[in-house]
């Protein structure tokens, strides 16, 4: 019988190597109300020399190889780009795993491993505040994801803090909550920065919100964009250089 | 700091209210979704990744035009995998 490739694996590796990674993307969007198929697993790591020699031995006991430019490195993991790598040790055999340390819009590796929460698989996943930043990206189908995510969070929490209203008001994308959110705390809404925020503490329609939402949407991705030219033109480079002449 | 519930969901008396509101923004299925605890999404998806690697699903990347990190060679080498023949 061939066995799954083991996330679970993965997991406790990089547990047992304790390595400061925190679990991001698709799978750690499961955890949180998500529902995406992810192929691979991504980690946000701490670029030090001392953590990325514990996730090399990490990657020699899981026989994963990178399989695309950049290598790894500090360097490039400092600049913002991801290395990939494949695995294959019994049980875990053709997973892939991308590593990244810094995310554009995301806070610095130390602020997000004070907020980390524990995995229900062990290991350690970025908290949601943080998460929800790094699914602002150029590609359509991280935005039905944030509002996911965002649904997910205000069902689950039927008696906020402050401070869950205040995260709700900041990163919500689903005009029925605004509106919602805005029988109670009109005022609040009233002065937010987020346009489409205090639209709906004045009553707007959910059509208008969603054009708001939208607008939001529009300006990151165009970020998004923006921060990853430069870079995109150095991942071409690396691969041109690593072609034969 | 764990993955808690920050309140008992589960018994409290407007949880027929949150599941509708959940129906209403986002359909029946992903009400249930947002439901469960995280432990057993995680789980569920557990089993899902097992089902799909049992039907034969790559682990390859999926086409993505919009990633940063998806190139050329990436398309070609999606081109040229096998697809599965029809049935006679």
């Amino acid at each position: 019988m061939i066995l799954p490739p083991s996330i679970q694996q993965v997991l406790e590796t990089f547990a047992r190597h304790r390595i400061q990674a925190l679990l991001m993307g698709g799978q750690a969007c499961i955890v949180y109300g998500g529902a995406e198929f992810s192929r691979d697993i991504d980690f946000a790591i701490l670029a030090t020399p001392e953590n990325l020699a514990a996730l090399e031995r990490t990657m020699e006991e899981l026989q994963a190889r990178v399989i695309a430019v950049p290598p790894f490195t500090i360097g490039y993991l400092s600049e913002g780009l991801a290395v990939h790598f494949r695995c294959g040790a019994q049980g875990v055999e053709g997973l892939r795993v991308d590593v990244m340390s810094h995310m554009r819009g995301v806070a610095p590796f130390a602020d997000l491993w004070s907020r980390r929460h524990r995995l229900p698989a062990g290991g350690a996943v970025l908290a949601l505040p943080d998460l929800i930043k790094a699914k602002k990206t150029q590609r359509d189908k991280d935005w039905p994801m944030i509002r996911r995510l965002m649904e997910a969070d205000y069902i689950r929490n039927p008696h906020p803090t402050p401070a869950q209203i205040e995260f709700w008001l900041d990163e919500c994308r689903t005009p029925e909550i605004l509106q919602e959110l805005s029988r109670s705390h009109a005022s609040q809404m009233a002065s937010h920065q987020r346009k489409v925020v205090q639209s709906a503490g004045n009553g707007a329609s959910s059509s208008i919100l969603a054009e708001l939402l939208h607008e939001e949407e529009i300006a990151e991705r165009n970020a998004d964009i923006t921060w990853w030219a430069p870079r995109k033109k150095r991942l071409e480079a690396l691969r041109r250089n690593l072609k034969p002449e | 700091m764990a993955i808690t519930e920050s309140h008992s969901i589960n018994n409290d008396s407007s949880l027929e209210a949150r599941r509708a509101f959940a129906e209403k923004i986002a359909g029946p299925e992903w009400a249930d979704w947002y439901l469960l605890t995280p432990e057993e999404r995680w789980s569920a998806s557990q089993k899902l990744w097992s089902e799909y690697l049992a039907l034969g699903g790559s682990l390859d990347p999926e086409v993505d035009f919009q990633s940063p990190f998806w190139t050329a060679d990436d398309y070609r080498s999606f081109a040229q995998r096998s697809i599965p023949e029809r049935a006679p």
